[in-house]
């Protein structure tokens, strides 16, 4: 799967959590950009990335993350592995 | 040192004139040794209790390991059980070191995010140590992060007028809320609080209302202090409260009331908790009982859980802390597991979000509930708290005698009525101060000026002096 192929699918994810088509994330979207991140949206964005990609994210991995190109290459990485 | 002693405000001339008059390169420097005066002051004996902290965690923390963590955690937490939670009997400690509570999270969570690779381990032992006993910080938070505030301590800053004059007004601002409104609520809260059992329904509740803005205005006003005297010297300190009673649900509340706390929570044990096997297994387990359930929503329901109690304890080891840490654990968990049927219900009704009859309901339920879990709060112990909830929900009653009542902790005769009308003048400018402040109403900046002469005025003439130190400095 190539990086691109993980930020349009990742885009999809975002769109639904958030309940919202307009949606478009960058490498450099953070929580501050959308108004709904919180608490509960940010572990049903990790819940729905896990179920899309089949992937169980740790601990360790999710609180490094501090944006979505972060996130991007943390799927990418464990995709390819 | 207090930020309310009378010597505070020649310490902090002092230290922002040897700040900018000596060599940038010496700037950092010279602020660790004011800090490390100022922590002195309060009472030299807590010093060494701070140093260990410093030295220790820095040590451990060089290389990052599990061993070094592991290490730091069990210097650091079994210090902050010794000194806050007098557990060993015949082993109670007497002292307390100032600010224990907020310079341990700190350091805990600087130790967390090298473990997690999210920071690099800061290898100058005194720049760590400024980043941790940081004066204007170090007695009540904000609970900073090395990532917000370590590069900001060590660069060199020049004196800014107009940094001095945003400052000085906010610090203006922190003294107004806590000398004025706080120092008279006080009164007022404490002695209906020291016992409820001689007071009416009526009375507890103007308490309970009376203790939101004291604690707000204690707190927020503390911040405020600290913020603009950092901001003098040209470090922003992350804000720790956001008008949080403006807030339309609790779990936004918990967005924009101690901010830094509350993050820490969801980044050091929301998120760990969340992504363990275990909760993963306990949700799972949840999804048999609750088939139609949001995974997302089961997930959180554990870490919510201990997140809440723990916030609880973090307060102090008391029975009040832990009902308050469970009252949200209950409500945090019930509003996270009915968000998408609440959702759906609203989209059902066609329910408009921004209708202003929404809103203000929204705000009042909001803080009602916030109201409701301050009585586990203040209460002196857990008896007085179910008492007080008893008196509220069987005795309401606004017949002459309850409002007569009412007015006694106020004082006497006409001094009750006086009393009375001042105070309820300065929640109601504090409000509309707020509320303009909320809708980013340019008319603020305008009359800066005239706004700080009245709060020079009213701290001047209203102002509670030498009472009292503040509220969370207790914890």
């Amino acid at each position: 799967m190539s990086r691109d192929e993980v930020r349009e699918r990742l885009e999809k994810v975002f769109r639904e959590v958030f309940d919202d088509e307009t949606i478009v994330i960058t490498d450099d979207t953070s929580a501050e950009d959308i108004d709904a991140w919180d608490s509960l949206t940010h572990v049903e964005l990790i819940v729905a990335v896990e179920e899309e990609f089949e992937m169980k994210l740790s601990a360790r991995e999710i609180v490094r993350l501090k944006n979505v190109g972060e996130f991007i290459n943390l799927i990418h990485e464990k995709a390819g592995a | 040192m207090s930020f309310t002693s009378i010597w505070f405000p020649f310490f902090c001339a002092l230290s922002i004139a040897a700040y900018f008059l000596v060599p940038v390169r010496y700037q950092w420097k010279t602020l660790l040794i004011i800090s490390l005066v100022f922590y002195s002051l309060a009472n030299p004996v807590y010093l060494p209790f701070l140093l260990i902290s410093i030295i220790t965690t820095h040590y451990f923390m060089l290389k990052g390991t599990g061993k070094g963590l592991a290490a730091t955690l069990i210097i650091n937490l079994g210090l902050l059980v010794y000194f806050r939670y007098n557990l060993i009997p015949g082993f109670n400690s007497l002292i307390v070191p100032l600010g224990i509570s907020f310079y341990t999270f700190m350091t805990l969570g600087y130790a967390l995010d090298v473990y997690n690779g999210v920071i690099k381990p800061e290898r100058n032992i005194f720049k760590y140590a400024l980043f941790i006993s940081y004066f204007p910080q170090i007695t009540q938070g904000p609970i900073g992060t090395w990532e917000a505030m370590g590069r900001q301590l060590i660069e060199p800053h020049y004196f800014d007028a107009e940094r001095l004059k945003r400052g000085g007004y906010r610090i203006l601002i922190g003294y107004f809320k806590k000398l004025v409104i706080a120092g008279r609520l006080m009164f007022y809260v404490d002695t209906v609080f020291s016992s409820p059992g001689s007071y009416g329904a009526l009375t507890l509740c103007t308490a309970v209302f009376f203790y939101a803005i004291e604690l707000y205005a204690d707190f927020s006003g503390y911040m405020d202090i600290a913020a603009g005297l950092s901001e003098i010297l040209g470090i922003r300190l992350s804000e720790n409260f956001l008008r949080p009673y403006f807030s339309r649900t609790i779990p936004e509340y918990w967005r924009r009331w101690h901010i830094t706390l509350n993050e820490w929570f969801r980044d050091h044990l929301f998120v760990p908790l969340m992504a363990t096997e275990f909760n993963r297994s306990f949700s799972d387990g949840l999804k048999k009982v609750l088939p139609k359930a949001k995974t997302a929503a089961l997930r959180t329901m554990l870490p919510l859980f201990v997140v809440w109690l723990t916030t609880g304890i973090w307060h102090g080891a008391a029975w009040t802390y832990l009902g308050w840490g469970l009252y949200y654990a209950v409500i945090m968990m019930a509003s996270t597991g009915s968000a998408g049927i609440m959702k759906r219900v609203r989209k059902k009704l066609k329910w408009n979000a921004k209708n202003r009859f929404i809103i203000i309901f929204q705000t009042l339920r909001t803080f009602f509930i916030v109201c409701l879990g301050y009585i586990f709060f203040r209460a002196e112990s857990i008896q007085d708290a179910a008492l007080i909830f008893k008196r509220i929900f069987t005795g309401a009653s606004l017949s002459p005698g309850a409002v007569k009542q009412s007015l006694i902790p106020f004082g006497n005769g006409h001094q009750a009525i006086a009393s009375a009308l001042i105070l309820t003048a300065l929640i109601l400018g504090l409000f509309i101060y707020e509320l303009l402040e909320e809708r980013q109403d340019d008319r603020l900046s305008r009359h800066r000026l005239f706004l700080a002469a009245a709060m020079i005025a009213a701290t001047g003439l209203l102002g509670i002096f030498g009472q009292s130190n503040f509220l969370y400095q207790a914890f």
